[in-house]
């Protein structure tokens, strides 16, 4: 990892924390931040896990398509709260975590990139 | 005293500093993340008897903080509440979305003092409330806005380098960041 480009570790980063937030599948009481259970488990681990191989093997497009998988899981999370429906077994802060990731996933893969030393550490 | 003395980037910290402001900035978001649950579309509280976002909102009215402000809500946002949940969702939810990843951070921090001193001035007059929490929701979005903390460890720092160019986009981005 120490020689990937920091877009592509950015995309780790944040596959290694979709698949951290499966913590909050537990009672955590007053710091349960956010609701994951359900369908929004295999959100998080699935579309985590593939960010971070997306980033570890510099796969742009697929770094980028998963941005827009996490973007879709917000928006059906949105639909799910509205309906009162709980087929996703998140809630609204699953939601709004998942619009950082989508946001960040979409970002580091779409960025342009300069193949200079520098952008490498 | 220089221009860039006073920017952010000239007293950058680095190292351990660093990476504590960055965890600040997660903090703080992990703060509104954990708040967006309970802003539940279309009703946001509405009803018989009145819950959550509606709730607080109607305590505005009830304990006045500040009158203009109680007014404003009893004349524009309760009456148009569904525009206004449908707001502070949609504000409340990109708070912690892009303070988490550090975009545009700056703004963000901007726009989470603005909050924090609109829920200050419908909740304050409550009963049991601390206005300590309030003030120190503005002031740790001032402290992060102060110090760009989305340049540290956050989406910022990877793509200021990027916005390089004099067109209004890139310098828009570059302040907001």
């Amino acid at each position: 990892m120490s020689g990937a480009h920091r877009f592509d570790r950015a995309a780790i980063t944040l596959g290694l924390a979709s698949i951290a937030a499966v913590v909050f599948a537990l009672d955590l009481g007053e710091f349960r931040f956010m609701t994951v259970g359900g369908a929004s488990i295999a959100v998080a681990l699935g579309l985590g896990g593939l960010a971070v191989v997306a980033g570890a093997a510099s796969w742009r497009p697929l770094t980028v398509l998963i941005g827009i998988g996490f973007a879709a899981a917000a928006a059906l999370q949105l639909i799910a709260a509205a309906v009162g429906g709980d087929w996703m077994g998140g809630n609204l802060s699953t939601m709004s975590f998942w619009i950082g990731l989508a946001a960040g996933l979409v970002l580091a893969g779409a960025a342009p990139r300069n193949q200079t030393s520098d952008e490498r550490e | 005293m220089k221009a860039e003395q006073l920017s952010p980037a000239a007293a950058a910290p680095n190292g351990p500093n660093a990476r504590l402001i960055a965890l600040a900035r997660v903090g703080v978001a992990l703060m509104w993340i954990d708040n967006a649950s309970w802003k539940v579309p279309p009703d946001f509280g509405r009803g018989d008897p009145p819950r959550t976002l509606y709730r607080w909102t109607l305590n505005g009215i009830e304990y006045e903080v500040f009158a203009p402000w109680a007014r404003f809500l009893e004349t524009v946002v309760v009456p148009n509440f569904a525009v206004f949940g449908w707001l502070v969702l949609a504000l409340e939810a990109s708070l912690g979305a892009f303070l988490l990843i550090g975009l545009f951070t700056r703004l963000f921090a901007l726009l989470g003092i603005v909050q924090s001193l609109a829920i200050a001035l419908s909740a304050l007059g409550a009963p049991h409330e601390w206005y300590w929490a309030y003030l120190l929701m503005m002031l740790v979005h001032l402290l992060l806005f102060t110090t760009a903390a989305g340049r540290f460890g956050g989406m910022d720092g990877l793509l200021r380098p990027l916005w390089k160019r004099r067109s209004l986009a890139h310098r828009l981005m570059r302040a907001a960041s």
